[in-house]
């Protein structure tokens, strides 16, 4: 046996890098001086240029996680994605954590951060990847096959358990805000010349879930979309978290001028205390 | 009818509150009388993690925990968002934030527990249940690719770790008894010891000591969640009255551009 009452600490000596490295920004110093920078390049592109020529957040958002500009048709995909997302609703988690941070008075720079790092739970936009990763691995085979092998093993909709990543009930109910706007997203982008082939998916799954509780929810469709415009799974979750800021930013504003008193506290007569003296046993 | 409906403006709660005029209470106690200056801050967050208010030597315990984990070294990857809070004037509140949400990581901190239970329960089901040796259980399960990926074990940047025979003293000091799970982690260090010059890592030996305890690997997690805090705060305070750009400052090309060559940008498609 080792001696575990002390312990020699050894260096691993690994390489690091001395400095750090970027394949997506170049800042061009300021001629005599080298702490200053007068031009800056993404992948390879003039700041300068993209602006006189007119591209806009939703290109430089695209460019910035792909290194290359997206075609017309991946722009308006990702337009289209960002209006569905842009707001999680007064009804979201998140959102309710902004409202409330925003009406206790925080500062408003803390609104973003707060309600992001909620809008990240597994739930939620943390959830996107998973999603991501089970369209990669299904979407070549029949839905049926794949739904009925689903709602065989379903132990919900108690709790909301997800029937597959990305579907599931809210409130235990079907709810069909997502799968609507999917619809109105295939309906009007489908002839844009990009594959919808994960968005196609899901939308027959969600119509195979129609008389269950569960439907595509947003973390299945902004998946579902992801995949077609080739991101990786791993860019899900912040991806998601990105194109949802607005909404919460707003939400979290809207409060922030309001008396503490414009967003309920629950009376005590509604505060149940349960097994208050479970300690006393 | 779902099972939201009880839920609608109302409140349930197991753990306590305020009643406004009569008091708070917390788990059955109350706040004011029976816990503050009675009991520690430790005592006090792992009763609001776990239901139940533990013996003080299990929260000093978990103390001495946090104290090894109170590096005030601004080169450690959660101690920079302290100091990156500092450069920017963040408050000092979203600078412990970042720190901790940094150290919410797969490498290192609470973030690990999800792997590590894992790999511990498999290493108790075959050697500890079952009747793998360590060894075997080891040189089967503890290598991907050829390389020892054992999570509980090993740390970034150095092989050994000092802070584990201090907690081991300091549980000894405690008068807690080594459990069934330590025991396997201890047979499985002398192993790795011996063939890889690792050992266990923080987090793996406070995962197996709580778990020799009956608590839960979220309860683990939950404990641990702001472990990293008080070296945050070191890194924050330090950089906080330095000029804003003093923390390894850096040129334009100081940093290394590996991308495209400068290129025409094309005309916007619509």
């Amino acid at each position: 046996m080792i001696d575990k009452k002390s312990v020699k600490v050894k260096s691993r000596k690994e390489s690091f890098a001395p400095r750090a490295q970027t394949c997506i920004w170049q800042e061009i110093a300021e001629e005599g001086d080298e702490y200053a920078a007068s031009k800056a390049y993404c992948f390879g592109y003039s700041q300068e240029t993209l602006l006189e020529k007119g591209y806009g957040i939703t290109d430089m958002a695209f460019l910035l996680a792909r290194g290359e500009l997206p075609t017309a048709s991946q722009r308006k995909i990702l337009d289209a994605l960002g209006v569905a997302l842009a707001n999680p609703g007064p009804r979201h988690p998140a959102t309710r954590a902004a409202m409330e941070a925003g009406v206790s008075r925080t500062r408003s720079q803390h609104l973003l951060p707060i309600s992001l790092m909620i809008l990240g739970g597994d739930h939620a936009a943390g959830g996107v990847e998973a999603a991501m990763r089970f369209l990669r691995l299904n979407q070549k085979k029949p839905v049926y096959e794949i739904v009925a092998g689903l709602l065989e093993s379903y132990t919900g909709p108690e709790g909301d358990k997800e029937i597959a990543p990305g579907y599931g009930p809210h409130y235990e109910v079907r709810e069909t805000l997502a799968g609507n706007l999917a619809r109105v997203i295939k309906r009007k982008f489908s002839d844009t010349g990009l594959e919808l082939k994960y968005l196609d998916w899901s939308l027959e799954m969600d119509e195979l879930l129609s008389e269950t509780s569960c439907a595509i929810r947003m973390t299945g469709l902004a998946a579902a979309l992801f995949l077609d415009l080739g991101f990786h799974p791993r860019f899900g979750p912040p991806l998601y978290q990105y194109l949802a800021a607005p909404g919460l930013l707003a939400h979290g504003l809207e409060m922030s001028n309001k008396p503490i008193t414009a967003m309920p506290f629950v009376g005590d007569e509604d505060y149940h205390h349960v097994n208050e003296m479970e300690n006393d046993s | 009818m779902t099972n939201y409906d009880k839920y609608r403006g109302k409140i349930y709660s197991r753990k306590g509150g305020w009643r406004i005029g009569s008091g708070i209470t917390t788990h059955g106690f109350s706040l004011l009388d029976d816990i503050h200056r009675k009991c520690s801050v430790f005592q006090v967050m792992i009763m609001n993690v776990t239901g139940k208010l533990p013996e003080r030597r299990l929260a000093d315990f978990v103390e001495g925990l946090f104290i090894c984990l109170s590096w005030p070294d601004p080169r450690i990857w959660c101690n920079k968002m302290g100091v990156f809070s500092a450069m920017t004037r963040s408050s000092a509140t979203a600078a412990i934030a970042a720190g901790g949400l940094a150290g919410d990581s797969r490498m290192y901190g609470a973030g690990t527990g999800p792997a590590i239970e894992a790999f511990i329960v498999q290493a108790y089901q075959h050697t500890v249940d079952g009747e793998q040796g360590v060894a075997d259980f080891i040189e089967d399960n503890a290598y991907r690719g050829g390389k020892l990926f054992a999570p509980g074990f090993a740390r970034p940047l150095a092989k050994g770790d000092e802070r584990i025979p201090a907690m081991r003293r300091y549980a000894q000091q405690l008068d807690f008894e080594v459990g069934p799970y330590e025991r396997m982690a201890n047979e499985m260090e002398d192993y790795l010891s011996r063939k890889e010059g690792e050992g266990l890592n923080l987090s793996g030996y406070f995962t197996v000591f709580m778990k020799d305890r009956g608590y839960t690997i979220e309860e683990i997690m939950g404990i641990a969640a702001w472990s990293v805090s008080t070296g945050v705060y070191a890194a924050y305070f330090e950089y906080s009255k330095e000029p804003p750009e003093a923390f390894l400052s850096l040129k334009v090309g100081d940093i290394d551009y590996a991308g495209p060559a400068i290129r025409d940008v094309p005309d916007r498609e619509d």
